[in-house]
């Protein structure tokens, strides 16, 4: 593996502003960890990044990857240094998911918030007794990165809905889940009886139909028919290829349609 | 970003609350009780979940729960676009970074050091109860870093216990490396022992075993050189070697030495290993120390109670040896190596250049962890890479060796040269996966591979049947159920109308099922190989299909076809009716079932509102 003496391949640049240097960043904190497929893009199923280019000579993975486990358990157990390579090394990672977040969630946050969110997702991976770093399990070798940047993106969403309990920003957001009333005012049924209650038939048999798809059938309905994303989006999440996701799309909805009718899927 | 969710109709709404009160039971509106019984996945659970590392019953009980919940769905949605490859050619925005936050780097290092001197302070690093409290060295116990970790172990700087490796089939080795070290502890004469030590592992091989000399090595501990060892192959198979490599050490523990154990490790430089599998399908190795079967291959586990060597301990080169034999071998290494398997049956040769090997075992009756790397290709030079981790054995007497290979990744390898893949198949093969076995022999350890990873196979083809033609005859009989054509007509009029389109006639007329891409999880049971979701993306569709291919051939899988623009265009053209089968985005979709034994296989349609699973 190609990095640091210590094994752990450098992030070139902790001040990086880029996308492009972000997503080097990225890759390259999951080679310091030795977790070297990628399963996010769900096509790069190669062996042979573990031993870096045809010239270099091929190296064992387990090496690299203990090496990574031995950074993290340091980190841990607060050998010197080492919690602050832990800074220098993700915080790159950290500030492009948190920046993420907030240029999709509240991009007027980015001039004013990213820094104290940034810090406080590293801090968080210290406290409590090392709580969160504690919390990831390398013995599956799920990839650090994604679990830096789960960590990252769940503790800005939070951030956001702390900050949107506040009033000022309450009143302008009109995407809060977690605001009452919304579900039921986007449901609520009409003012007479008979209409409630068909209203409450519709809603039942839609109960039924959905509990007949698979987990995974159930994710796509979420991910396209109820929040709209695009094939993209939603084969990222899934780790399949666009083609499947129409696939995928297009099987529910035949499922679907026969038990509840078309008028869920407005988005086509 | 666009924000979708900011476009809600009442339709969304109600599917939305479908989907999050749907698994519970509850009323609409009952959002509180909603809250109360479902338990979010943590980031560990939501991170291996993307990294597609979860087992399939853990990975549906993440989706169950990420379709019912907008809050983990929200968070897995935007983890997983940051962690997308810049693929669109629109890289991200940059972050505008205020002149205020120059210092703030400094203030999280301020934050930091305040965080580890607090904890520091009181004594114990950081506030970590157990083993975990003070920080250990580096090169700790295993134990302690497995408690503190609570996976695996790291490495240690010194192995707690010295272990030996056993394979028997290789047990000429371990004579010449005990030869060795008898030669640096008792100053043997080397002209004497040299000839000895070919007899013997002559003898125990039943090969010709020779080398061009030994001498004594004095770094890294007392131990011996081996200049150029050879082992001859079985005349049955080549006049050849079975294995040469340009030099072979070994390194004795003197502690142990003066305990009266033979304790050591050993490396092999430029080993060149040749596995051949004849027409009958017995492999040269097995035949190593006289323990041939005189034809015919070895069949399940039934020559379980046979001793001998397979391939992956050949290719390993430890020495074996059942019982206590004299040697215990720490470590085994080999650099430079290479590997040729060649299939006489089939007439491939499939050559693993570059081979890295590494093998240590710290207890002899337990496994040996091993790690390999090589490229993979054929004489003309490799594209591919095949990487290995986990561990083997432990090669007891008796017992068949257990094979737990945690990481099992090939890339981009020829799979028309892999021996015992179906012959007609043919693509580049990526794998990415774990893998389990056990057995003495070739044929028991493939018969009891288990294990489920990743596959992705590309621009290849699958021969002797054709799956696009067998859609449009499951369509043909499917339409002529409902009276829209009549019985066999749809492939009559798609071959008229077909002519016209480049590649389309060809495709329908073709007598295989050539594939851009298949790619999706697969589980490897004893007997089938399941397939979840797996993908299938062609000239003429793209299907999502789950199923099970047996060893035997047979297939029984259900699936969802979108068929090619213009394919659909000219299908319904020809039959209007098609279009009940639902058209998205201009592809017509088509449920369907497929069963039979390749490539005698059936694919079926079913009819409206019966579903095809």
């Amino acid at each position: 593996m190609k990095g640091s003496p210590t094994g752990l391949g450098r992030i070139p640049g902790t001040e990086l502003e880029t996308g492009e240097d972000w997503e080097a960043a990225d890759e390259a904190s999951d080679e310091a960890l030795g977790s070297d497929f990628d399963a996010e893009s769900g096509e790069d199923l190669s062996a042979g990044d573990l031993a870096g280019e045809d010239d270099d000579p091929p190296t064992l993975p387990s090496e690299a990857y203990l090496r990574g486990q031995e950074f993290i358990a340091d980190c841990i157990a607060g050998v010197g240094g080492t919690r602050e390579r832990f800074v220098a090394e993700y915080g790159a990672l950290v500030r492009y998911a948190v920046a993420r977040v907030l240029r999709a969630k509240e991009p007027a946050l980015l001039a004013t918030d990213l820094d104290d969110i940034v810090q406080a997702v590293l801090l968080s991976f210290f406290e409590r007794d090392c709580r969160r770093l504690k919390m990831y399990e390398g013995r599956n070798q799920a990839s650090f990165a994604t679990f830096v940047r789960i960590c990252a993106t769940r503790q800005t969403l939070d951030h956001l809905r702390a900050l949107r309990r506040r009033p000022r920003i309450a009143a302008d957001d009109p995407r809060d889940e977690r605001e009452e009333g919304r579900l039921t005012d986007a449901v609520e049924p009409g003012p007479g009886p008979e209409e409630q209650a068909q209203v409450a038939e519709r809603m039942d048999r839609l109960r039924r139909a959905v509990a007949e798809l698979s987990p995974r059938e159930q994710l796509v309905v979420r991910l396209a028919f109820v929040e709209g994303r695009d094939a993209p989006e939603v084969a990222a999440v899934l780790g399949i290829s666009d083609n499947a996701v129409h696939v995928l799309k297009s099987r529910v909805k035949s499922k679907l349609r026969d038990l509840v009718g078309t008028e869920y899927f407005d988005d086509e | 970003m666009n924000n979708p969710r900011n476009d809600r109709t009442p339709a969304r709404e109600m599917l939305r609350l479908a989907l999050e009160t749907q698994s519970a039971g509850m009323l609409p509106g009952d959002r509180a009780r909603l809250a109360a019984t479902d338990v979010h996945p943590d980031e560990n659970e939501l991170a291996l979940y993307l990294s597609r590392e979860l087992p399939p019953q853990a990975s549906d009980r993440i989706e169950a729960h990420l379709a019912g919940c907008g809050e983990c769905t929200e968070v897995v949605v935007l983890a997983a676009a940051s962690g997308r490859k810049a693929t669109s050619g629109q890289p991200p925005r940059s972050v505008a970074r205020p002149a205020h936050a120059d210092g703030a780097a400094a203030g999280i290092e301020r934050r930091l050091s305040a965080v580890t001197s607090r904890t520091r302070s009181a004594g114990a690093g950081i506030e970590i109860p157990g083993p975990m409290t003070a920080a250990p060295a580096r090169g700790a116990s295993p134990a302690v870093n497995e408690t503190r970790t609570g996976r695996v172990a790291r490495p240690t700087a010194r192995p707690a216990r010295s272990g030996w490796h056993r394979f028997r089939a290789a047990a000429s080795i371990a004579l010449l490396l005990l030869a060795g070290g008898v030669a640096t502890a008792g100053w043997f004469a080397l002209r004497w022992a040299g000839p000895v030590v070919s007899e013997k592992s002559s003898r125990a091989l039943e090969r010709k075993v020779s080398s061009d000399g030994l001498s004594v090595a004095v770094s890294g501990g007392p131990g011996l050189h081996i200049d150029e060892p050879r082992i001859a192959d079985d005349p049955r198979f080549s006049s050849g070697n079975f294995a040469e490599a340009s030099q072979a050490t070994l390194n004795v523990d003197p502690a142990e030495l003066l305990r009266g154990q033979l304790r050591g490790a050993v490396s092999v430089s430029d080993l060149v290993l040749r596995l051949v599998r004849n027409q009958d399908g017995v492999w040269n190795v097995e035949t190593l120390g006289g323990e041939r079967l005189a034809s015919g291959r070895p069949e399940g586990g039934s020559d379980e109670a046979n001793s001998g060597a397979n391939p992956s301990t050949a290719s390993g080169a430890i020495p074996a040896r059942a019982g206590n034999g004299p040697l215990h071998l720490t470590s085994a290494n080999i650099a430079n190596g290479k590997l040729i398997i060649e299939d006489r049956g089939r007439g491939t040769e499939l050559v693993v250049d570059r081979l890295e090997f590494a093998a240590n075992s710290p207890d002899a009756a337990k496994s040996a962890s091993i790690a390999l790397t090589g490229s993979v290709g054929n004489r003309t030079g490799g594209a591919g890479r095949v990487s290995i981790t986990g561990t083997a054995g432990p090669f007891l007497r008796g017992v068949p060796a257990s094979y737990d290979l945690k990481s099992f990744d090939l890339d981009r390898i020829p799979v028309g040269a892999v021996p015992m893949f179906p012959a007609a198949l043919r693509g580049d093969l990526s794998w990415h996966g774990k893998l389990t076995s056990a057995g003495k022999r070739a044929g028991p350890i493939l018969d009891n591979l288990a294990g489920r990873g990743d596959v992705l196979l590309s621009n290849g083809g699958v021969a002797g049947a054709n799956l696009a033609r067998l859609l449009v005859a499951g369509l043909d009989a499917r339409l002529a159920a409902e009276g829209a054509i009549g019985s066999g007509q749809l492939n009559a009029l798609l071959e008229t109308a077909a002519a016209g389109v480049p590649g389309l006639r060809e495709g329908l007329a073709a007598t295989e099922t050539p594939f851009g891409t298949v790619k999706g999880p697969v589980e490897i049971g004893q007997r089938t190989l399941g397939f979840k979701d797996i993908e299938i993306a062609s000239t003429l569709l793209d299907a999502v299909a789950t199923g099970t291919i047996g060893r035997d051939g047979e297939v029984r899988a259900t699936g969802d076809a979108l068929l090619a623009p213009d394919l659909t265009r000219i299908l319904l053209a020809a039959v209007p009716a098609a279009a009940s089968l639902g058209v998205h985005e201009g592809r017509l979709a088509v449920p369907f079932s497929l069963v039979g034994t390749w490539p005698d296989l059936r694919i079926a349609v079913p009819a409206a509102g019966q579903p095809a699973r």
